[in-house]
């Protein structure tokens, strides 16, 4: 590039246009979108080697800690591995009772959800997103939409896949918006975030609503994106302006967005996936 | 030309170094308190390289960040283009400032960045009204000195140009 006459101007217009087109283009078309996950796996190199040093110092940690803190630990994973044994007992009881009552009412029976486990192998350090990245892609079968979580609760749901990693967008994130229900009297309504890694809020609440500080939120499955019954934030703030019609609502999530290692990526009901006409089709 | 062709490939090589940087996660009390990696190495090497490192080359940087990013596709093509074209516009005059006042530029440089992010951001979803979105342009301007004299002594020694 003959550089005597300084940067080519028309080089630079050429490249601007192509570069907002690719915008628009991107904003614009899903179908856009689906390719570019194609593209993700150029990248996906970058990411596996961002993460090394933290699986290394991870797998190093593992090899050196000592004999008297892998007793202790496995006796205490014995101890909870007994306890949550039991509660599934329990749970089995349950489902088949709830399952009966349900007959009685002629309600259709709850769908039961696969998941599956992932491991996070990235975190996005765009501070706009709040975004993860987990090791399962669409070679695994994973498909955007579907949702995350934690033990402790929803995390977010899936927005891109490339072949080997997914990307998953937490509660937390400006653009995410959960149906929820609070457990404890059954009021439904819509889970924002709003950038704020701690803290999400429900809108529109009617001041004359029945709810307090502490009341833990579930999913409502409303939408179909995700399935009921899913804690996933507990309300720590509720006030009331006289001045204002609604409330103000701020909720905690109750998933450890900031220290889950692993997360559960749950499959879409069935009834909303659609059927592919050759059985050969993975 | 062997020598060209492996001249490219460092410069390359320091641009993966710069792309692996920017995707390293930080605690979030310093989210807002990182430099611009790729942004910088590649205002360095338009001024060091201009023959080498162009429009072009800022283009599919940008396009390979924004897939790092995740974000929109085309939004790092577009700033990181527009970036190269400035940086081609001034750096022979900025080659005759000392080391601080070329942060000084390099911190507007990133202003810009961050602001074309900000707007995208506040097209596309929502974002604070806090000021905090500039932070990444003055760690930038603040990185530029060492970045510099690192990146030279690199060049110097594989006799880049």
């Amino acid at each position: 590039m003959i550089f005597r006459n300084g940067p080519s101007k028309v080089l630079f217009l050429l490249l601007l246009v192509g570069a907002l087109s690719l915008i628009v283009l991107d904003l614009n078309s899903p179908k856009f979108r689906e390719g570019r996950n194609y593209a993700n796996l150029i990248i996906t190199p970058l990411q596996w080697l961002v993460d090394m040093p933290a699986r290394l110092a991870d797998n190093v940690s593992d090899v050196v800690v000592s004999r008297t803190t892998l007793v202790a630990e496995n006796n205490r994973l014995r101890t909870e591995a007994l306890e949550l044994e039991q509660q599934v007992l329990q749970n089995v009881t349950l489902t088949a009772e709830n399952r009966r009552l349900r007959a009685l009412l002629n309600a259709r029976a709850r769908v039961e959800s696969e998941v599956r486990l992932a491991e996070l192998i990235g975190v996005d350090p765009n501070p706009f997103q709040h975004e993860i990245l987990a090791n399962l892609g669409s070679s695994d079968g994973i498909a955007p939409g579907q949702p995350a979580l934690d033990a402790g609760g929803v995390m977010g749901q899936v927005i891109s896949v490339a072949p080997l990693i997914s990307r998953v967008m937490l509660i937390t994130d400006s653009r995410s918006a959960v149906p929820v229900e609070s457990l404890r009297t059954g009021y439904r309504s819509v889970l924002l975030g709003n950038g704020n890694p701690e803290s999400l809020e429900l809108d529109f609440v009617p001041a004359t609503t029945d709810i307090r500080v502490g009341d833990l939120l579930v999913t409502s499955g409303l939408g179909g994106r995700f399935p009921q019954g899913y804690p996933i934030a507990e309300v720590s703030e509720v006030t009331r302006d006289p001045g204002r019609p609604f409330m103000i609502i701020r909720a905690i999530p109750t998933a450890r967005l900031d220290k889950s290692r692993h997360l559960l990526l749950v499959d879409r009901p069935p009834s909303l996936l659609v059927e592919s006409e050759d059985p050969a089709d993975g | 030309m062997a020598e060209a062709r492996g001249g490219s490939l460092i410069i390359f090589g320091t641009f993966i170094i710069s792309l692996f940087l920017s995707q390293l996660p930080l605690p979030d009390v310093l989210r807002w308190a990182r430099p611009e990696w790729v942004l910088l190495f590649l205002v360095y090497w338009v001024m060091r390289a201009p023959a080498r490192v162009g429009l072009f080359y800022a283009f599919i940087l940008g396009i390979l960040l924004d897939l790092a990013h995740g974000g929109v596709l085309g939004l790092n093509a577009l700033s990181l283009t527009l970036v190269a074209f400035l940086a081609q516009l001034l750096y022979r005059r900025m080659r005759m400032f000392p080391l601080l006042q070329q942060g000084v530029v390099i911190a507007l440089l990133t202003g810009l960045n961050q602001l074309l992010h900000y707007w995208m951001q506040g097209l596309t979803g929502t974002h604070g009204d806090s000021l905090l979105f500039l932070l990444p342009a003055l760690f930038s301007g603040l990185f530029w000195p060492p970045i510099y004299l690192f990146l030279e002594r690199f060049a110097r020694t594989f006799d880049l140009n």
